[in-house]
């Protein structure tokens, strides 16, 4: 097992792992998160992938405008993402991944998707966009186009994407 | 040789020898030196040993917190055609209201309407298009009247005569100008002519292959 390196992650010892709530009600344990030590620009993200085996699963935060990437315990991806106004807000809960698009083009709004995982029958997707200051969807979920190509290619279709409700919204 | 008392007694108290208090104690010290001497400072890696981060205020630590409200854009507008269905009438305002209107195709025909021939009164069959004839005017004064029938395609019985139904109610004289006649109603036939059909199916055949070609690509996509 490779020992985690300290300056790139922050691993909660063996026995004391921290377990976060999901929409759904369940809670996940976790090993390991990825050391931030400020907060993160918008279109800033980190990556550290574990050579180990383990089931992807995605949290995202709407009210801290966060995403990360898990597998099994251990968090291997983090982002600022942006996500629906108030006209189009994204829905919350737990959604597997129904397909996964590498090119996708939206023939509804006219524009490039790439790398978009969907989440709803109606159009609802995790892909990539210009995460700015100031920006929201009409629902989906934009996260950096890097990250977007490195989150399509370790997640596969049924991995679970829980996305927590925003609090804060008006 | 191996099994000798002696030596077996020699072991058992090397053993204690190593692990006795004394040595334990040094063995801490040096625990606690050697990071010292390795430049490591040695509170702060009790601290963090100590203290266990939540991962819900390192989630915090990282993130700007919530959105920023007022500012927000979407920088993908909808494509021309819904813009322009969602337009600023449908939107603002209650009740639809169009913003062009198609009006129905106006025919204009000639006021002067196509007397009827009485020639031939016995048909008795009204046709819908009379070639204009100049009447005689005087003699046959009790059928120059306000034109009823005409147009309808209606088939008059034999016998009739439109002098038991119409009075002349313009007595016919040359300086008296006939009146202004209302607009005869449009003929429709009711079996659509070959044409018609022919366009109508090419309409339909059109639109079937519009959302045949549609839903391939939406399934593509």
């Amino acid at each position: 097992m490779v020992p985690p390196d300290s300056s790139v992650r922050i691993a909660f010892p063996r026995g004391r792992h921290p377990r976060i709530a999901l929409p759904d009600g369940s809670s996940r344990e976790i090993a390991s998160l990825l050391r931030v030590d400020r907060a993160m620009r918008y279109g800033e993200f980190r990556w550290n992938d574990l050579p180990r085996a383990g089931p992807i699963w995605v949290r995202i935060d709407l009210a801290h405008q966060l995403i990360s990437v898990f597998r099994g315990g251990d968090e291997i991806g983090t982002a600022l993402v942006l996500f629906g106004a108030d006209g189009k807000p994204t829905p919350t809960g737990v959604f597997p991944v129904l397909s996964k698009s590498k090119q996708h083009r939206s023939t509804q709004y006219d524009a490039e998707m790439p790398h978009a995982l969907w989440l709803t029958r109606d159009g609802v997707a995790i892909h990539a966009s210009q995460v700015r200051y100031g920006s929201a969807t009409h629902g989906c979920i934009g996260v950096p186009p890097a990250f977007a190509q490195r989150l399509f290619d370790v997640i596969s279709p049924r991995d679970l994407v829980a996305i927590l409700p925003d609090h804060s919204a008006r | 040789m191996a099994n000798v008392p002696g030596r077996r007694r020699w072991k058992r108290k090397t053993e204690t020898r190593i692990w006795s208090r004394r040595g334990a104690v040094a063995l801490a010290l040096a625990a606690l030196l050697v990071p010292s001497y390795l430049g490591l400072p040695i509170h702060k890696l009790i601290a963090a040993a100590a203290e266990l981060p939540d991962a819900l205020s390192l989630f915090a630590l990282r993130s700007p917190n919530g959105r920023a409200g007022g500012n927000l854009h979407t920088s993908k507008p909808r494509r021309m055609p819904q813009v322009a269905m969602e337009g600023p009438s449908r939107i603002n305002s209650g009740p639809f209201v169009p913003e062009e209107r198609v009006l129905a195709q106006v025919r204009m025909r000639s006021p002067a309407l196509p007397a009827l021939d009485t020639s031939a009164p016995d048909t008795g069959f009204v046709p819908d298009v009379v070639p204009t004839l100049e009447l005689p005017v005087g003699e046959f004064a009790p059928f120059v009247g306000p034109p009823l029938g005409i147009g309808s395609g209606g088939i008059v019985p034999a016998n009739f005569s439109f002098t038991d139904v119409i009075p002349p109610v313009f007595p016919s004289r040359p300086d008296v100008p006939l009146p202004p006649s209302p607009p005869p109603p449009s003929v429709v036939p009711v079996v659509p002519e070959p044409a018609t059909w022919m366009t109508m199916m090419i309409g339909f055949f059109a639109l079937g292959t519009a959302l045949r070609r549609r839903n391939g690509v939406m399934r593509r996509a």
